[in-house]
């Protein structure tokens, strides 16, 4: 990567290497120079990650005047805070869009009804087959949770597809300090309202298949 | 975070969870989901001639409070009139089973339920909806 496409990062260190308090409107992106984008150069987010860390442990600062304790402290729990956010990539899906397009607790609330129905179908098979006692019916009921694995887990990995293919579509406008295009913001953040009824549906019927065996 | 001894009862013995025949033109479904952490709910009223409502069941798969919440509401419901359960607000669930501020959007998915609901039930019979008013 050319150093003219690298964000010049905000710095923690005033002009006699004091540290500064951060800003609160100072992004993830910005406070560890990493390129707002979706598809993140992971190598300077980690090289910066503990470059930062390095210099503001709060161990190098046991004998410095309480406020600057206090500043190391802060400082290092945003660098983590944000270094755990960005290098996680659903993480950084969500806390991007958000950043964009503002918080997904704005999004409708009401859910797709067919996904809801399917949700239903699929949690209350979990909990019939963990209170079942007939072999029979328990064999008839696992066949279905199976089944509701599978479609859940293809609905997770459509969506984990789509939104790298709309996350490379936002990147591309945002390259060309364009507005993301609507229908692909709209699109993302569906596709993240969504996302924790399919996980939840999957760890119920997970956790019913495991503790049946 | 600890819950409130009445969460921690009505998670423990939840009243009125089941179904309610979704296509009898008697009873309101209300279906809803909390995003932000995947809880869901579905809420069912049976409304009888005289317009009570003579049942109410519940059916969340979520957090004890979402459970709580929903519990306390199918509760609240019966006896009442369609349109006197349209004045249950969540803060009242937050208030009786003292929800704290990170679980308060578990009431509000509760008031959310009931009021899908009821609505379900008015649109079935030819009464005019209830348009939903913001909260929090």
């Amino acid at each position: 990567m050319s150093e003219a496409t690298k964000e010049k990062p905000f710095s923690v260190f005033n002009e006699d290497g004091e540290i500064e308090a951060i800003p609160t409107e100072v992004d993830h992106f910005a406070l560890l120079g990493v390129r707002r984008k979706f598809d993140l150069d992971f190598e300077t987010l980690e090289a910066r990650f503990y470059e930062l860390n390095r210099k503001l442990h709060p161990d190098f600062f046991m004998d410095a005047p309480v406020a600057v304790r206090i500043r190391s402290l802060d400082a290092t729990a945003r660098i983590n805070d944000a270094y755990q956010t960005l290098k996680d990539p659903i993480a950084r899906v969500i806390y991007l869009v958000q950043l964009e397009s503002g918080k997904l607790e704005e999004n409708e609330r009401t859910p797709p009804p067919e996904l809801f129905e399917e949700i239903f179908e699929a949690q209350e098979a979990a909990e019939e087959f963990q209170g079942c006692v007939d072999e029979e019916e328990a064999a008839n009921l696992r066949e279905r949770l199976n089944a509701a694995m599978g479609c859940f887990s293809a609905l997770r990995d459509g969506q984990r597809t789509a939104l790298d293919r709309l996350g490379a579509a936002w990147d591309e406008a945002m390259e060309k300090n364009e507005p993301a295009p609507p229908e692909v913001v709209k699109k993302m953040r569906s596709i993240l309202g969504q996302r924790n009824y399919i996980e939840n549906t999957l760890t119920s019927l997970k956790r019913a298949l495991e503790e049946s065996e | 975070m600890a819950y409130s001894d009445k969460v921690v009862d009505h998670y423990n013995n939840p009243r009125n969870v089941g179904s309610l025949d979704k296509s009898d033109q008697t009873v309101g479904t209300g279906i809803v989901g909390a995003p932000e952490c995947g809880d869901v709910m579905k809420l069912q009223i049976k409304v009888d001639d005289g317009g009570l409502i003579e049942d109410a069941k519940f059916k969340t798969f979520g957090c004890g409070s979402a459970i709580a919440s929903s519990s306390l509401a199918t509760e609240w419901l019966k006896g009442k009139t369609v349109d006197e359960a349209e004045e249950i607000k969540n803060t009242q669930i937050v208030e009786e089973l003292n929800l704290p501020p990170v679980k308060i959007h578990c009431s509000v998915l509760a008031e959310d339920a009931i009021k899908t609901a009821l609505n379900d039930f008015r649109e079935k019979n030819g009464m005019p909806l209830v348009e939903r008013k913001g909260h929090h």
